[in-house]
């Protein structure tokens, strides 16, 4: 049993912050998944739980009780890294096992559990016919999925998970995916694991927290973060291609979109009370996500704006063009075989229930 | 410019090991072609040799149909764009762009002209005098390909330039290149191992694997008609599914059937068998989006166990068990969420199911699906 919390935890390097205020809770558990691109400080985030750096400012709770001074080894926590960081000299085997035999720890358990326990953990995840081998003998995959397992070989109060997979290749990485999360459900071991793959996160976190430039930008679930985007940064950040944004001021019945054209997307009738309510005449971003643009001839009355196909990336049944307006461009996701031809004028149409609106200072959603 | 053309290319290191297998393809001239395979696949050792870095064990290379196999490295007029950009640190965005020009010490003024020219179109004029340490990722690139395309190379060769970039920057940095690749016309050899990156950015694609070549295609025919189980499985995200099946025949109906479904082939479908002569025994190749899924039983559906499932917003990728022990992949609409345990009902689209040759995993019927109008979406 294991609830961790971070309280206002901040890390500099120099005259770099790190983490800036960074607060949340894992529940016991729990799978949480911190999310952010390189360098958001997801790695330092891990370092301080693990305890192999200490922070500026804040307080670590495990369970209510503040550990934020105890070394690494009181903590009991289990961390695989993103680089494998395993012993050269070392079988597969040896490896899985140092962690149940490594001196400075308390171990309770047979030789034959030991055993066990390495054997379990290696065909989890299908590195069982590699114990006998070393480390130079193994492809990058094979070298991750051991540092996994060396972590996963223990019963520790938390996980803490740097990366794991991201070396795999796609189609492993994807089995691992629901492989590790089966896993960690059965051992009900809590588990922070870090990604910068927002797909990962939505798939497989039960909280989701989007980490950006040191700072927690918003916690919720997969709907939560991608249907609830607090801000612009979390809605550009998840969903792939990006959600597209276009400044705007709301005219009671329509926005007018600022740009060479002016052009003007309709209010949709249902929306409307509630725009009222929200909206002044202040200068907006809306957004709105690829999927929920379509295309039409440019000649179609029901076309918000009319624009040139400058790309078009066909990823298989569908594709994502991208379409050109004066200085808009705007990603559409579509089916292939309503491709249009590069370089081609079409029509686009908004799906006005799906828009976001965002106050275009603060850049937090508004509504 | 120039195309290039591999002739029965082989690459064999130290006498027994099979780098790159009796390879022949042609890109042509001004075509975005890429080169895509796991790694080990022998693609590094093709482009090595076509840069002249590597000898050519037996076969041809050609540039507009010459021999360039005894030709050094300098004389090819090859430029490469690689994955860290490479950029002399030190030197401003001119400079670094100049570079290969003072190396080749043309006048000054030569130089001069062809550095602003390069910049002008790459859209670097502004930053000519900075340094390259603080220019964004799009910036660098943008010099890398500066410093490859200032000499007029006639083939330009970018390995893994973007790779190791988090995945939000990868697409704009593939959007980027591949704008400024399409301006410039030349003719590009893109090699990868994200098929993201070829099925977005190539003309056409070569799919290597363990030294040979696997197909040769445009995106879309790779897409739509896989040569063999390899290209299936290497293609498309989430990943095709595969699963043994025997072909039976009751009252002139033909079924497919596993240990964990059967199902009755369609007309069109069906027909393509009357001249298969191969053993019953296949291997069916369905992609995540051609499995359909009913939350309640249909006639003809077959129920399956949820095993997993992943939210991803728009999309829900469910991971669903069969009695064989594998798994199957399908990709439903964001608001659909059946929960894990629980049994739904599937059938597959019939135009879209692969069969494969158990023994050489080749697609029993590439030839007859070549020539197939590609019926696209649903």
């Amino acid at each position: 049993m294991a609830r961790v919390e971070l309280k206002n935890i901040i890390k500099r390097f120099g005259d770099n912050t790190a983490l800036d205020d960074v607060s949340f809770s894992i529940q016991d558990g729990q799978f949480f998944c911190l999310l952010g691109s390189s360098g958001a400080g997801k790695s330092t985030t891990i370092n301080i739980i693990s305890g192999v750096e200490l922070p500026d400012a804040g307080k670590i709770l495990l369970n209510d009780k503040d550990i934020t001074g105890f070394l690494p080894q009181e903590r009991n926590i289990a961390t695989a890294f993103e680089s494998y960081a395993l012993y050269p000299h070392f079988t597969v085997y040896q490896n899985l096992m140092f962690p149940l035999e490594a001196p400075g720890r308390k171990h309770t358990l047979t030789l034959k559990e030991k055993d066990g326990l390495v054997h379990r953990t290696a065909s989890m995840l299908g590195i069982e016919e590699l114990l006998h081998r070393y480390p130079r003998e193994l492809s990058g995959g094979q070298r991750q999925r051991v540092a996994l397992g060396r972590t996963l070989v223990r019963r520790p109060n938390i996980y803490l998970l740097d990366e794991p997979i991201a070396h795999l290749d796609a189609k492993l990485r994807h089995r691992m995916r629901s492989e590790l999360k089966k896993i960690q459900q059965e051992l009900g071991i809590t588990t922070l694991y870090t990604t910068p793959d927002q797909l990962e996160a939505l798939s497989m976190g039960d909280v989701i927290a989007v980490l950006n430039k040191g700072k927690i930008e918003q916690i919720g679930t997969s709907d939560e973060i991608y249907y609830k985007p607090v801000n612009m940064y979390v809605a550009r950040f998840v969903g792939d291609p990006p959600m597209n944004f276009f400044k705007a001021v709301y005219k009671g019945t329509h926005f007018v979109i600022e740009n060479e054209s002016n052009f003007q997307i309709p209010v949709h009738p249902n929306s409307k009370a509630q725009l009222d309510r929200n909206m002044k005449e202040h200068p907006i971003f809306i957004g709105i996500r690829p999927k929920d643009i379509t295309t039409v001839s440019p000649q179609d009355r029901q076309a918000h704006l009319r624009g040139e196909v400058v790309l078009i990336d066909t990823l298989g049944q569908t594709s994502v063009i991208t379409v050109k307006e004066h200085s808009h461009i705007v990603k559409v996701k579509i089916n292939t075989d309503k491709l249009p031809n590069l370089h081609a004028i079409v029509g686009l149409q908004f799906d006005n229930l799906k828009l976001y609106y965002f106050d275009a200072e603060s850049r937090e959603r508004l509504g | 410019m120039a195309s290039v053309e591999f002739n029965h290319v082989w690459k064999i290191y130290g006498g027994t090991v099979e780098a790159v297998v009796d390879a022949c393809w042609k890109c042509e001239d001004g075509e975005f072609f890429s080169i895509l395979g796991p790694s080990g696949c022998g693609k590094s050792s093709s482009m090595r040799m076509i840069a002249g870095l590597e000898e050519i064990t037996r076969g041809e290379i050609l540039f507009n149909d010459r021999v360039v196999n005894a030709l050094p490295p300098t004389e090819r007029n090859v430029a490469m764009v690689f994955e860290n950009w490479a950029l002399y640190p030190n030197l401003t965005v001119y400079e670094n762009i100049a570079f290969p020009l003072r190396v080749r010490k043309l006048p000054e003024s030569e130089i001069d002209h062809k550095v602003k020219e390069a910049a002008r179109f790459l859209n670097l004029e502004n930053i000519l005098q900075s340094g390259v340490k603080r220019l964004s990722g799009g910036e660098m690139q943008r010099v890398s390909i500066g410093r490859a395309i200032v000499r007029n190379p006639e083939v330009l060769i970018m390995d893994e330039p973007i790779s190791h970039l988090d995945a939000g920057l990868r697409a704009r940095m593939r959007d980027e290149l591949k704008t400024q690749v399409s301006k410039l016309g030349v003719t590009t050899l893109y090699i990868t191992h994200d098929q993201v990156e070829s099925m977005a950015m190539a003309d056409r694609i070569a799919i290597m694997n363990l030294g040979k070549i696997q197909q040769i295609g445009t995106p879309l025919e790779i897409y739509y008609n896989p040569y063999n189980e390899f290209v299936g499985g290497f293609i498309g995200e989430p990943p095709m599914n595969f699963a043994l099946c025997n072909l039976s025949t009751d009252n002139g109906d033909r079924f497919v059937e596993s240990p964990s479904f059967k199902f009755k082939l369609e007309r069109e479908l069906s027909s393509l068998f009357n001249k298969y002569e191969g053993s019953s025994e296949v291997k069916i190749g369905v992609r995540p989006e051609d499995v359909w899924v009913s939350l309640s039983p249909k006639e003809g559906w077959f129920p399956m166990d949820v095993d997993f499932v992943e939210p991803q917003g728009e999309r829900t990728i469910i991971s669903l068990r069969l009695k064989s022990g594998d798994f199957f992949l399908t990709e439903i609409s964001g608001d659909l969420r059946p929960e894990v345990g629980h049994i739904i009902y599937v059938r597959f689209d019939q135009r879209h199911i692969h069969f494969f040759d158990t023994k050489t995993g080749t697609n029993i019927f590439f030839e007859q699906y070549k020539n197939r109008e590609i019926e696209r979406g649903k």
